[in-house]
């Protein structure tokens, strides 16, 4: 074997990304909220987002 | 068969300076060098007759020192002589050692040494044949061809010990070099022949192995013309493995995309009014999510022209009562102008939630867009156990490092080998 290292950083890069694919990794930044009570089923505007309110400036060419 | 004899050694003095002189060699030596005044004697005349006075202006100390004998190839060999032997380029001399070794019953071979790059060396008894090869003569020997390296003019500086030829300080001949690493070819051509060598880049610390010299050999300076790359076969093995690596990553992709699942588990559409007093925020009915911990994709289609939504989005466990909180903005803008037709950003937006286990789920979302803008008709999906093919962009994009880099110094490897040639960069 020539390149046994890259061989080995290969099948490490293949296993990374068939572990990723089977548990579900995502690049997406989500906030973890615990203990939301059942009771934001029949209120929901009381839950308060983690990501604040937003404001834009209307976009455009 | 009787066991071959032990080398004999005949002694004698040197009429010079009449320091004993010794002849390993026996009739193969030709020239004799005294190790004192450094004469160099003719060794088949009976008075050893003086047949070259020289003043060294610098004595060199052979590495090997004459008479060390070892097992070279499986047979024993002596180092018989030593001379220094140099090139002029441009003004400088760059000097190279040449130690003779001998075996009554194999003949003579050479071990050189030019800064810490040694070579094991034998004279070819077939000619190479030498053709051009575009500006850039090559010689073929027996199959390998060997690219032109340097012609000089390469001058005997310094001898001593014994050889079986007439040597003198202050010979000359012209000296082209041809390269295959790990081997090169040699001719040296005087006005009345040519002799070809064939050398083979050698570790110095299997020759210090093999004559059990002292200490450790000094390290090689820079890159020799016919040292072989440290990158074997230069960087197509490791294209070729990138290749291997990219078809089995490619199959792995294949893979886990027909055996995902892609179940949708929450598909509904709505409707939101800017500037609307009521509570813009909703929550979905609740869904079941099976199987393994996986990703959830949502996926956002809205009817927005020149306008900006976003959505505070969470995903919430009812079992445990924990969320995954996020949010997306989806904008999209068109129009045309002096330049033609422009568009910016688009109506809709798909996004991977990682890791979401089994469980029972809803979803709540939350619309903003400004006061003033036309309402909007959105549609939302959720699909559990989605393929994504980032990861492997990602694997394939960082596969190429490896052969990027290793192409990358073989390139810097070479253009350090052929800097010394004339065929560098800078030669006329």
């Amino acid at each position: 074997m020539r390149h046994p290292f890259y061989l080995g950083y290969g099948l490490l890069l293949l296993s990374l990304c068939g572990l990723a694919e089977y548990r579900g990794w995502s690049f997406l930044s989500v906030s973890e909220v615990k203990n939301i009570p059942k009771s934001m089923r029949d209120n929901p505007g009381a839950y308060r987002s983690s990501y604040g309110y937003y404001s834009r400036h209307v976009g455009g060419k | 068969m009787s066991a071959p004899h032990p080398p004999q050694v005949k002694a004698l003095n040197c009429p010079g300076c009449g320091a004993p002189l010794t002849i390993r060699g026996m009739a193969h030596t030709l020239t004799v060098v005294c190790p004192n005044c450094l004469s160099v004697l003719d060794a088949k005349d009976p008075n050893l007759q003086v047949l070259q006075q020289f003043e060294a202006q610098q004595r060199f100390e052979p590495l090997i020192p004459l008479g060390t004998r070892g097992k070279w190839h499986g047979d024993p060999y002596e180092v018989i002589g030593f001379q220094i032997r140099g090139i002029e380029v441009d003004g400088a001399v760059y000097t190279w050692a040449e130690y003779l070794l001998f075996n009554p019953y194999k003949g003579f071979r050479y071990l050189t040494e030019y800064q810490g790059h040694w070579n094991d060396v034998t004279v070819l008894r077939t000619m190479p044949e030498v053709t051009a090869m575009g500006p850039r003569p090559v010689a073929r020997y027996f199959g390998e061809v060997y690219k032109h390296f340097q012609t000089a003019e390469a001058e005997t500086r310094f001898v001593l010990g014994e050889f079986p030829w007439q040597v003198r300080v202050g010979e000359k001949v012209t000296a082209m070099d041809f390269v295959a690493p790990p081997r090169m070819l040699s001719s040296e051509t005087t006005a009345e022949e040519t002799t070809w060598s064939q050398g083979e880049y050698t570790p110095a610390a299997k020759i210090w192995e093999a004559f059990k010299l002292p200490g450790k050999p000094a390290a090689p300076v820079g890159v020799f013309e016919n040292q072989p790359s440290p990158y074997r076969g230069g960087p197509k093995h490791v294209w070729l493995m990138f290749l291997i690596l990219l078809a089995a990553l490619f199959v792995v992709a294949m893979f886990t995309s027909a055996i995902a699942a892609k179940q949708v588990v929450l598909q509904g559409d709505y409707s939101f009014t800017p500037g609307n007093t009521g509570e813009p925020s909703f929550v979905t009915p609740p869904f079941e999510m099976k199987g393994r911990p996986c990703n959830v994709e949502l996926s956002i289609r809205t009817d927005l022209s020149n306008n900006w939504a976003y959505f505070h989005l969470a995903l919430i466990n009812a079992d445990t009562g924990d969320a995954a909180d996020f949010g997306r903005e989806i904008s999209y803008y068109s129009g045309s102008d002096s330049d033609g037709s422009w568009s910016e950003g688009g109506p809709t937006d798909n996004v991977l939630i990682p890791t979401v286990a089994a469980g029972h789920y809803y979803l709540r979302v939350e619309p903003e867009m400004d006061a003033t803008g036309a309402p909007m008709h959105y549609s939302i999906q959720l699909r559990r156990d989605v393929p994504s093919m980032s990861y492997f962009w990602i694997a394939a994009l960082l596969l190429l490092i490896p052969p990027i880099f290793t192409t990358f110094r073989s390139i810097i490897f070479e253009s350090r080998r052929w800097a010394e040639s004339d065929y560098a960069p800078s030669s006329d």
